[in-house]
């Protein structure tokens, strides 16, 4: 586990910017955001957000006994083995996206901290190339498939980056603030071109424990939905995980979808709206016509919805990469 | 085939140049063309070759003919090409996906071209002033995925096209790989707005999609006012004339952003005589 600095006042962090990150932030959005290709010279970004709290040891409904902690430890690991097969070309790995994976809980030194183990211990954001170079376990399995009606084998390497861990308090806002931090870092990094912003999911089952009111949470949550590319703003996601399947909701489309539940309304506000490019996805998944509008949020998602907005989530990288 | 002219170029992302995926084949009777799908699957630029090199000399008429001849040549290239996959560590993924490509083929058979389309590289035939027939109309169509040929499955009929055509003096063939056909039709459409095209660009503008931010800078460009004959498809053909001009000229295309980032292939045919 890798602690790193962490103890900025999420919401004051904007004072603390040098001169290049304040002028990234003011690049204007362009007429029709979220249409930017993503190159290897224009990657995109993803930021996790993983609750490790000692709830998280709680069973997940829908996984036969699996704990929460294990059952996004399954989830993300799968996500980040399908995103580096999917940029795999025959000449090797092209860098179309840069990963970083931030925790919460665990009752480490800081609140929050980054999660890359071994060889990427310390970094931030990580390159998929990399990332396939340094897991902390791999596994080889065999793959079976049909070619036009014949049986064929080969073996796969399936990686594991990120350990089930679930201890202590759940201090959220902490981590996204420092989500905050990395991401205007990026942006800075990335101030000269046209990047699809970053996306930051949050995966969590429970209520921040490092606040007092619901307005400081969202205010964090605000700021960095205020951060942007020319491409468009950050999009933050939350996922909350329950034990009730039946009273999952995912990517609703107003707030009278969500049951009276407090957090689960606290995760609306705190969610972006989310783009056109994600709604076809959304509404083929819900089995429905094209909705207007969706919130990028899950309540009491069990371990199909789970894994079902992960991948609509970071859906951004389906036949656009070049 | 006489009187064809045809570049192909590999996308620049700005870290230099990729590989080529497309593909285009020239043979007396026939040409071909093949955008190999690097979103998917292994050496698609290996397919999109192997497709052009395999077409049969005469031409494919009807999706079983087009099942018939896959049929015959998947085989080889899948045992060419798994043990390089498996050498590399990524056999699985080559199993999974295997190798995809569009297609695009034309048979000169007297006095008649006969064509086949399979996705959306698109074949266009136009007359001295208007486009009389494209494989793709509507340029939402191409923020659909594509139909794409794969050693690894059996077509499906959805995907194929087919017709025969006849020229008239003066007339053009094109063919072009996706995002240049997209640059072709988009530009097309938005100098010419009668009321059929004007409604094929609004449903564009509103699928929020890539392809309508390409829409939308073209009508920044002024290309509602242009002549689409001479100010848009006459120097596009002229840079034809060699790679190096037809690679300058996508580029300041890509730079007015009136273009999305690709490989580029693009083959035209003119009959100077009429064929009768």
């Amino acid at each position: 586990m890798n602690i790193i600095k962490s103890n900025t006042t999420p919401n004051a962090s904007t004072n603390s910017l040098t001169g290049s990150v304040q002028n990234a932030l003011k690049a204007i959005v362009k007429t029709n955001p979220y249409t930017a290709p993503i190159t290897r010279a224009t990657p995109a970004a993803f930021v996790f957000l993983i609750d490790q709290s000692g709830s998280m040891n709680d069973q997940i409904a829908g996984a036969n006994g699996k704990t929460k902690a294990e059952a996004v430890a399954d989830t993300v690991n799968t996500l980040l083995n399908s995103l580096i097969n999917r940029c795999t070309k025959s000449e090797g790995i092209r860098d179309y996206f840069d990963i970083a994976l931030i925790g919460y809980g665990a009752g480490e030194a800081t609140p929050a901290y980054l999660l890359w183990e071994k060889a990427l211990a310390g970094k931030q954001f990580v390159q998929l190339s990399e990332l396939n170079q340094h897991s902390v376990a791999e596994k080889e399995i065999e793959v079976q498939e049909t070619i036009r009606g014949r049986v064929q084998t080969s073996t796969k390497k399936i990686k594991t980056w990120l350990l089930p861990k679930a201890k202590a308090q759940t201090p959220m806002n902490q981590a996204l603030g420092m989500a905050v931090l990395m991401t205007q870092k990026w942006i800075s990094d990335h101030a000269s071109t046209d990047n699809f912003p970053p996306i930051v999911i949050n995966i969590t089952d429970g209520r921040a424990t490092d606040v007092k009111t619901n307005e400081e949470l969202l205010a964090t949550a605000n700021e960095l939905k205020t951060l942007n590319t020319s491409d468009g703003h950050c999009l933050l996601l939350n996922i909350h995980i329950g034990e009730d399947e039946t009273q999952k909701v995912l990517f609703p489309e107003r707030l009278n979808d969500l049951p009276q539940n407090e957090a689960a309304r606290l995760l609306y506000d705190m969610s972006s709206e989310l783009p056109a490019l994600f709604h076809q996805d959304i509404a083929r998944s819900k089995g429905m016509d094209l909705g207007k509008s969706y919130v990028g949020m899950a309540s009491n998602a069990d371990v199909q919805s789970l894994i079902q907005f992960l991948n609509i989530g970071t859906s951004t990288s389906k036949g656009a990469l070049n | 085939m006489q009187n064809a002219h045809f570049q192909t170029i590999a996308k620049n992302d700005g870290l230099g140049k990729t590989v080529n995926e497309d593909h285009v084949q020239v043979f007396e009777n026939r040409l071909v063309v093949s955008d190999g799908a690097g979103g998917t699957g292994l050496f698609a630029d290996k397919w999109s070759e192997y497709l052009c090199f395999h077409l049969p000399n005469d031409p494919i008429c009807t999706f079983d003919e087009l099942c018939i001849w896959q049929e015959a040549i998947w085989e080889e290239f899948y045992k060419e090409y798994k043990p390089v996959a498996e050498g590399k560590g990524i056999g699985a993924k080559f199993l999974q996906e295997g190798s995809s490509a569009t297609l695009v083929a034309l048979w000169q058979v007297e006095n008649q071209f006969h064509w086949c389309t399979y996705g959306d590289s698109v074949l266009f035939h136009f007359g001295k002033k208007n486009l009389k027939f494209a494989s793709i109309v509507n340029p939402s169509q191409f923020n659909q995925s594509p139909w794409l040929l794969n050693w690894k499955d059996a077509p499906d009929e959805k995907g194929f096209q087919s017709g025969i055509l006849k020229l008239e003096k003066g007339d053009k063939l094109l063919i072009a790989t996706d995002t240049l056909a997209q640059y072709i039709l988009i530009s097309y459409l938005t100098s010419n707005p009668s009321k059929a095209n004007k409604a094929l660009l609004k449903e564009l503008a509103e699928s929020g999609s890539r392809l309508a931010n390409t829409y939308q800078q073209m009508v920044v460009e002024g290309y509602g006012n242009k002549t689409f004959q001479t100010d848009i498809l006459e120097p596009l053909l002229q840079s034809l004339a060699n790679e190096n001009v037809f690679e300058m000229y996508i580029q300041q295309l890509f730079q007015k952003e009136v273009i999305g980032l690709d490989d580029y292939s693009l083959v035209w045919i003119e009959h100077s005589t009429e064929l009768s």
